[in-house]
This record gives structure tokens, sequence and C-alpha cells, in this order.
């Protein structure tokens, strides 16, 4: 697997470089972007090219394995800066994602109800906080 | 319901006790700052309702602001950019990026009462992150705010199927305080509020910027210069969408000014190169790229551009300006 992967990292570094190389490159390279100027005056880390398009190709994966479509995880990547690429990189597991309210087995139920109606928490339309 | 209501304040009254024992709701009393100037009461109520599907919240929520934007898009277009299957649910960088992929802004909002209520009294709705349950039962959760009442202290949102939730400020502020007040709105690129700071603004639009939707990015750094004339970064981003778009006068113009806000910063130095290289200015182009080289002899970017632009012709056009003096002569 370690040989396998390495394989196919060799390979992207291989394909990028040689997508560098090319003419084809819009009329604006060698322009520095304004989100590089940005992240360099806040301090951040200037991330390589490279390293980037590698990032790019493992988050996408994740975002397969977690039940986005395959099309639609290489769009939602692209979409995404290479600041936002890292951070998701390092972090997607622990990650906050906003979505579920109904779902709560009978003790967690009950102790929503209770939180509810004390108002530390928000889970029921039917609770209202006692005053 | 009536009956689920009385049932739960029956429950409450015996276990309040230990819950506040345990320090699970003890938070001090919602206030808002003596100087704040809000409207008693506000409430947009043509802002649009999607009711959920089961876990989109995010979908929802996030189609609400776009369509206040003038985007006619709805939830289930918005799945296949923001939900997660797997953690049923969708993440908070997403949601940014999918405003992005339609040329607008998502711009944070302050993490206050105050702030989160003087953008609805402005006509700005707030998506917010909320988790309705408790940091060890996380129940994360998006809706928007439309609305509030200061007598009645509620606030109104849109959330989950419900059209018009009305939940008490104290409540609220508990969801809201868990996930450390996240939150934003919708902004076109031309609509610069006037409370908005300029590092958001600006990371907002290199945003738009580095999706290349340029027609966007341009008129975000135009706002931007109008508002900070000094903010040599703005100048910078409006000079990298000019040159995008096609206008080399322009774009030398406003990186010229960014140089002379900041006559020591090489990335303005090696994008007027670059730009000046285009117009055609060699010999001026040359110079720039030179001075950059100077100012900033380590970074790999600038040295490409010397190995491209540094052996340039040393004879210009007519119309072609000297740069500014390199301050490392």
């Amino acid at each position: 697997m370690p040989a396998f992967l390495s394989i196919r990292k060799y390979l992207a570094v291989l394909l990028s470089v040689a997508l560098l190389g090319l003419p084809a490159l819009p009329a604006h390279a060698g322009m520095i972007g304004t989100g590089q100027a940005l992240a360099a005056e806040q301090g951040r880390i200037d991330r390589e090219r490279l390293a980037s398009l590698l990032e790019r190709e493992d988050l996408q994966r994740q975002l397969a394995t977690l039940g986005v479509d395959a099309q639609d995880a290489k769009q939602r990547v692209a979409s995404l800066t290479d600041a936002e690429v890292g951070k998701l990189n390092q972090r997607l597991a622990e990650l906050p994602a906003g979505g579920d309210v109904l779902g709560a087995i009978l003790l967690i139920f009950i102790v929503f109800v209770i939180t509810d109606a004390i108002g530390a928490t928000d889970i029921f339309p039917f609770v209202h906080p006692v005053r | 319901m009536v009956k689920g209501l009385c049932h739960a304040r029956r429950l409450a009254g015996f276990f309040l006790l230990t819950a506040l024992l345990a320090g699970c709701a003890h938070r001090p009393p919602v206030t808002l700052d003596p100087g704040t100037r809000l409207p008693p009461q506000a409430e947009l109520s043509d802002t649009p309702f999607f009711p959920q599907e089961r876990y989109q919240c995010g979908p929802a929520a996030l189609a609400t602001l776009l369509n206040v934007r003038g985007v006619k898009i709805d939830p289930e277009a918005l799945v296949p950019q923001v939900y997660l299957p797997a953690r049923e649910g969708s993440l908070q960088t997403e949601m940014i990026a999918a405003v992005r992929r339609q040329g607008l802004l998502a711009i944070p909002v302050e993490p206050s009462l105050d702030g989160l209520l003087g953008e609805v009294a402005a006509g700005r709705p707030v998506l917010v992150l909320q988790n309705l349950g408790l940091d060890v039962l996380p129940r994360w959760h998006y809706a928007v705010v439309i609305g509030y009442d200061l007598e009645r202290r509620h606030v109104v949102l849109r959330s989950g199927t419900e059209a018009r939730r009305v939940t008490p400020v104290g409540v609220f502020m508990n969801t809201w305080n868990r996930s450390k007040r996240w939150g934003f709105v919708v902004l076109a690129p031309d609509d610069l509020p006037p409370n908005v700071e300029p590092d958001a603004w600006l990371e907002a639009a290199s945003g738009l910027e580095a999706l290349g939707h340029w027609p966007q990015a341009h008129a975000a750094y135009g706002a931007a210069t109008r508002r900070w004339p000094d903010h040599a970064l703005a100048w910078f981003g409006l000079g990298n969408a000019a040159y995008a778009l096609g206008d080399g006068a322009g774009a030398e113009q406003a990186l010229r000014q960014a140089i002379q806000l900041r006559p020591d910063w090489a990335l303005a130095w090696n994008n007027l190169a670059h730009v000046l290289a285009q117009r055609p200015c060699p010999r001026a182009a040359r110079a720039a790229a030179q001075c950059a080289g100077r100012l900033a002899p380590d970074q790999a970017d600038i040295r490409r551009t010397l190995d491209s632009l540094g052996g340039l012709s040393a004879v210009d056009g007519a119309d072609c300006a000297n740069v500014p003096a390199c301050p490392l002569p």
C-alpha cells in the first residue's frame, strides 16, 4: 500500500510539473494571487503549489469516502481556497457538521427535554423554557 | 403538544436544581451593549423559506440567503455542493465555498448579539450555526436569523421545518455560544456595508478571484478601494482582477497605487512587472522585476519572474511611463 501510494504521488508530481510547463497556461501566470498576498500578510504559511495539488486529491478522496459523488467531490474541492483545503484535510473528522436535529434515542430524548425546559438547549419545538 | 409541554415542565421542576448545580445551564443574563442603537423590533418577513429535508438544514439555510440575493436556487440543487451523507450534515467551510461558487461573498458576522441583531436591523438575514444540544451531545444545526424583538426578548428564525421559529434570546445565545457564535451574511460584490472589516471583505474577494469569478472579484476590489483608499491590498487585488479581465491600463494604474502606498512590497512590484511586460513596456517591466528581486531575493515566485522578465529589451514604447524609484537601489 505505501509503495502504491508513493508511486501515485510520484506520478501526480510528474503530471503536475508537465502541466505547469504547458504553454496553455492562463495569461496571468507569474502573477501572485491576492489570496496568497493576504496569507503572507497575516503570517500564514505559504503553501507550495504541488503540495496543495496532492492535498486536494487527498481531500477529494476523503469526501468520496463520506458518501459524496466523485464528480461532486471534485467540484467541491475546486471551490475551496488552499488554506481551506489544508484545514479540512487535517480536521475533517472532528469539525462540526450542521444538520442533525431529529435523531435522538429515548435517553437522549429525556435529557434534552429537561435541558430544553431550562433553556440550555433548543431541540424540541414543543418544549418551552420555564421562566 | 400541550401535554408534552406540561410534562416537560413538571420534569423540569424536578431536575432543575440538579441541572443548575451541574452548571450546564448557568450563564450570565444576556444584555446588549449600552451604546447599541437598535430599533426595538425588526423582522425581514420577505425572506423566503425552504423547509429542510431530514438532516439537510445546511442546504435549506443556504438557499434562503442565496435567494435573498437574487440567486434562484433551491436546497435540492445545493445538496451535492454542501451535504456530507456520512456525517449527516454540512461543514462550515463548504457552506462558505458554496456562496463563493455563486459569485457572492460570505462575510462573517461579528460574534455578539449586538452584531447579529444589527445585521438584521440593516435588512440582512444571518445564517448561523447553532448547537441545539450540549457540548457532550452536540446537535449541530444551521438556521437563518430574520428578526428580533427587544421588548419581548426573542429572536425569529427560519429553522428546519419551521418558517417562523420564535426563540427566547437567552436560549438562542446558549445554542449560538456553542458554535463560538459562528455565522455569516451573504453580500453582492458591489454591496459593501459600512460595518464590514477590510480583511474579511478582501478575504472573501480573494476567494472569488481564486475560483476565477473575475468580474465579481473586480467589483469587490473596486468597492474596497473606494471604501479604504489607503489599503494597498485592495489596490493589489484590483490590479490582479483588471489584468485577468484584459484591462492592462487599469491593472497598471491599480498596482502603481499599491506600490505608492507600500513602496517596499515585493509582491506588488512582481505583479506590476508582469502587467508591464504585457502592455508591452519591456524596459519598465524589467526594472519592476529587478526591484521585486532586490526586495525579496529568496522568494521562489519572484526568482521565476526575474528569470522570465529580467532579460527583456531595454527600450520602451513612447507611451510607457517609468516605474517609481525602487526603495532598494
